[in-house]
């Protein structure tokens, strides 16, 4: 763990691009091209798959010559439809016509005469049956030919797009992001609508073949960040991969800071405004959630609303979160530091209020705001967990129990009921659920310094988690930038955001060294015509 | 590993240099709102008074003339004596259930006895320990600290906290000059080594009124009778941490000009007209808007001569019984000359008694003299004392009345028919 960089703070690490190590390359040695015999194939194919009851296969002879013809497929990966009408019947077509098709080039015919289907390659490898298999395509075998079709039929029931349920907006697009990897890649492509949109495809995972797809937008993004974010991809060797929050773990620059380093997000137009930017977005098939790097602390406290409301609201309201961001990580602390130590710091009458209140309490401030908390956040968890009808039965026997009897049983004072709900709710004022996470277990650190060392403690514990803070690097990007190192120019959509005429340029320490940095070629504050004017 | 040895080096290092450790259960405290002292002229016990916020009744803040919800009272007030002020304070905790916390105290009472007999002891203590604020404020009374500290102030519920509400309405408008600790200790400390502090006494002001009334009316008043009220009215005067003489209302008045500004304060007068002998008499009220005093002081062959200097600027807010017709701007010049005069009056004899009475220099004039001489200043700055009852002096004051409300005839008049 480095918490602190002494010395000359070190760049980020210049990426060098290690030549990706694709699955195939390793493979390749003990993967046996096929057989021209279709029997054997069979037989091949037959053991690999032993005990799969969701394997099908399916001879048939095809043509005048009746050749034998071997479909495999996976029961439910595919199109059914496409099985039953597309590729069959133009294969069962072929005896109607007069073309022959024996011999050497009779794949190529039928790949390009009879087949039905957009989406075919030929493979020759055991192995690339077994992965077109597996993927949901169907692989056709053919008597004679040492080759195979795989014709892509993938289709099986996705969930459909929806509202996302953890980034929720008032104004603003509702779509978002699904478990099928084609369906996000193509939601961004509707929105980002030229060549210069590059994904590209890596398989991860040596049990679950993840595939996982990084996009960015050549020329705009900085192409040490892709080469950085392809080398770290590259170098992950896990047997799966389900989530996306598997790679952000293998591939975050400091695995044992609490503060997340890679921001995510299940709405297309979020991913879509970071690719422009300069941003390289992560797409792991399975999961909606995208991964988008390199990330900065402010990410954390900006909601995609920000930018589809007037600037002077969003202004307003990222204003009020660094306040929440404030209250959530300090408050119950400044209490305890402030009633137990420095006393002197209150309004006389508010000292008098909170010693009345506390008058009678069985436990000293620390255990009260301690307990107070845990429950708090035991309840919020329970809630959250349980079914919808059961969570709200718990909030309200939480709420009742906190709330009320505790201070009529004068088991704590009203005072931190307060404190603790006035936390509660400022730590959900942080858009992002992972960043207030961190948020909710660094406050219990505050409060344990604040109860042994008092003030002190609270500003030796902000010292030292901004000095952590300030060392953080997300792919080579100062994680407190714009703040530190500060830069004018980007804090026009840091804790204010200016009005989209006025944001000429993209976020300098994002897209880095490139001459694509205008946004936008003119000023375009609005002007309305002068009626004056004739 | 060497960064790791330095970050614990670096954190014990901050964990060692936490000084004190104070920490204390909120309501372990019991917070002292005001302390009063007293001593026995001739003897060398302090006694001492504190008034402390009484907090039980679990919050419910609900009250009725003084008494919690509960039917607790709002304060207590518990006493103690010991040779100095600090043994005081700690013999109190003999009787305390909860530590003593003095760092909310907002006033100081003096008594008078102690005013008297010399407070020097008592400011050293007030300035060494760290739990007093110089921003506390000072006040000297002509009754015992501990009678003030007792007493009941209307519509509050703990009275030192009246008494602070009272002293910092004085700091923007008020007849008399709130002093806070700094100033009290500065101004003992300087030269002329005299202060002032506002001056309590108690006044049975209901007695006076229900007096009166029955007299008006020639029967027995069906009045309770209230305890006697507590008035913050008078300037106690100090020199050399001795309380020397009381300034009356109409000196106190004068004083805070000469000190301050003459801002907020009022004027009464008496207006008679001159052109016509035959118009009524009536009392004037009016209202100081804004205003300057400046003290400059002139050296000459004749020896020193203090110029002072009093700019108003009013607004008339009672005519009274007097017939002033005040869109004449004759009757205008009229009054602001008799004001003019009864100020320049006032504070001539405000003047006269710091210099013939007292022989203190409360007016502060040494105070300009060091400013606008100051080697002057230090050659006679030994003798001041002596000096300071022949300084001549000369008073000019100047009133002009800014507005009138918009009436301009008195209510209760009929115009004369033209």
């Amino acid at each position: 763990m480095r918490p602190f960089r002494f010395g000359k703070m070190k760049k980020a690490s210049e990426p060098e691009l290690i030549q990706p190590r694709v699955a195939e390359v390793e493979t390749e040695l003990e993967n046996p091209k096929l057989s021209s015999s279709l029997a054997d194939n069979q037989t091949t194919m037959q053991t690999i798959f032993t005990n799969c009851p969701d394997f099908m296969y399916r001879e048939l002879k095809i043509g005048q010559e009746r050749v034998p013809v071997l479909l495999l497929y996976m029961n439910g990966l595919t199109d059914e439809q496409t099985v039953n009408g597309d590729i069959l019947k133009s294969l069962v077509n072929i005896k109607s016509s007069n073309i022959i098709v024996s011999g050497s080039n009779t794949i190529e015919i039928i790949k390009n005469i009879f087949l039905e289907i957009g989406n075919i390659t030929e493979i020759t490898t055991i192995g690339e049956v077994e992965e077109a298999v597996l993927t949901g395509s169907v692989v056709l075998l053919l008597e004679g030919t040492s080759k195979a079709l795989k014709i892509g039929t993938k289709g099986f029931d996705g969930r459909i797009v929806s509202e996302p349920a953890t980034e929720g907006v008032v104004r603003g697009p509702r779509e978002g992001f699904t478990e099928s990897l084609q369906k996000n890649t193509a939601m961004l492509r509707r929105k980002i609508k030229t060549p210069n949109l590059k994904l590209e495809k890596f398989v991860l995972g040596r049990v679950t073949k993840t595939e996982v797809n990084i996009a960015y937008l050549d020329g705009t993004v900085n192409s040490k960040v892709v080469d950085e974010v392809k080398k770290r991809l590259s170098l992950i060797d896990v047997d799966s991969v389900l989530e996306s929050a598997y790679i952000e773990e293998m591939i975050e620059d400091e695995p044992f800071s609490v503060f997340p380093q890679i921001d995510h997000s299940e709405k297309p137009d979020k991913i879509a405004a970071a690719i422009v930017q300069g941003q390289v977005a992560i797409f792991t098939d399975g999961t909606p959630f995208v991964l988008i790097v390199p990330t900065m602390m402010t990410q954390f406290l900006q909601s995609s609303e920000d930018y589809y409301d007037r600037s002077i609201y969003a202004t307003s309201i990222r204003l009020v979160r660094f306040v929440f961001l404030t209250l959530a990580l300090l408050l119950p602390a400044l209490y305890i530091a402030i009633t137990t130590f420095h006393r002197g710091l209150l309004p006389t009458s508010l000292l008098i209020s909170i010693t009345a209140a506390r008058e009678g309490a069985p436990f000293p401030t620390v255990i009260e705001v301690l307990t107070m908390e845990v429950t708090f956040e035991a309840l919020r968890e329970a809630g959250l967990r349980l079914p919808k009808p059961v969570g709200q039965a718990v909030s309200i026997v939480g709420g009742l129990v906190i709330g009320e009897a505790a201070v009529q049983a004068s088991m704590v004072s009203p005072v931190t009921v307060i404190i603790v709900a006035l936390t509660g709710i400022a730590s959900f004022g942080i858009p992002s659920y992972s960043f207030a996470l961190a948020i909710r277990i660094l406050r219990f650190g505050m409060i344990a310094l604040a109860s042994t060392l008092g003030l002190y403690g609270v500003l030796l514990g902000v010292l030292v988690m901004s000095a952590h803070l300030v060392s953080l690097r997300s792919f080579g990007v100062p994680y407190m930038a714009p703040f530190a190192p500060f830069n004018l120019k980007d804090m026009k959509d840091s804790l204010i955001r200016l009005p989209w005429w006025a944001m000429g340029d993209r976020p300098r320490l994002i897209a880095k060294n490139n001459n694509n940095r205008q946004r936008q070629k003119f000023f375009l504050k609005p002007v309305p015509p002068d009626d004056n004017e004739k | 590993m060497r960064k790791l040895v330095l970050i614990m080096v670096c954190l014990s290092i901050a964990l060692l240099l936490t000084g004190c450790w104070d920490y204390k259960e909120v309501d372990r405290l019991a917070t002292v709102m005001a302390i009063g002292v007293d001593r026995v002229p001739g003897s060398e016990i302090i006694l001492l008074t504190v008034q402390i916020a009484s907090t039980q009744g679990n919050g419910s803040n609900k009250q009725t003339g003084g008494q919690r919800g509960d039917g607790g009272p709002a304060y207590t007030v518990m006493n103690s004596e010991g040779k100095s002020l600090s043994e005081a304070i700690r013999n109190l905790g003999a009787q305390s259930t909860r530590r003593i916390l003095i760092s909310h105290c907002k006033l100081i009472v003096i008594g008078e006895g102690l005013a008297k007999t010399g407070i020097g002891e008592i400011v050293d203590d007030l300035k060494r320990d760290r739990q007093f604020r110089r921003t506390d404020r000072i006040l000297t009374t002509d009754k015992t600290a501990k009678e003030i500290l007792e007493k009941d102030i209307a519509l509050e519920q703990v009275p030192a906290r009246g008494l602070d509400l009272i002293m910092q309405n004085f700091e923007t408008a008020g007849p008399v000059l709130p002093v806070n600790c700094n100033d009290f200790f500065v101004r003992l400390n300087e030269d002329p080594h005299v202060s002032s502090t506002p001056f309590a006494q108690l006044q049975d002001i209901d007695k006076e009124v229900t007096r009166q009334l029955e007299k008006a009316v020639g029967r027995p008043l069906d009045s309770e009778g209230k305890p006697k009220t507590l008035t913050i009215a008078k300037t106690a005067i100090f020199k050399d941490q001795r309380m020397v003489g009381v300034l009356n209302e109409e000196d106190t008045r004068a004083h805070r000009w000469l000190m301050d500004s003459p801002k907020g304060s009022s004027i009464t007068l008496t207006y008679t007209p001159k052109a016509q002998p035959n118009e009524e008499k009536g009392e004037i009220q009016l209202d100081i808007i804004d205003g300057k005093t400046t003290i400059m002081p002139q050296i000459s062959e004749n020896g020193i001569t203090m110029n002072i200097d009093m700019r108003a600027k009013v607004s008339l807010h009672e005519t009274g019984s007097a017939d002033v017709n005040v869109r004449d701007a004759q009757k205008i010049e009229q009054i602001q000359q008799q004001a003019e005069e009864a100020m320049k009056r006032q504070l001539e004899h405000t003047i006269d008694t710091a210099q013939k009475e007292l022989k203190s220099d409360y007016v502060g004039f040494s105070e300009n003299l060091h400013n606008s001489f100051p080697v002057d200043w230090k050659q006679v700055k030994d003798q001041w004392d002596n000096i300071f009852p022949t300084v001549n002096y000369h008073v000019s004051c100047e009133v002009e009345i800014l507005n009138t409300s918009i009436i301009s005839n008195p209510t209760l008049r009929s115009e004369p028919e033209e």
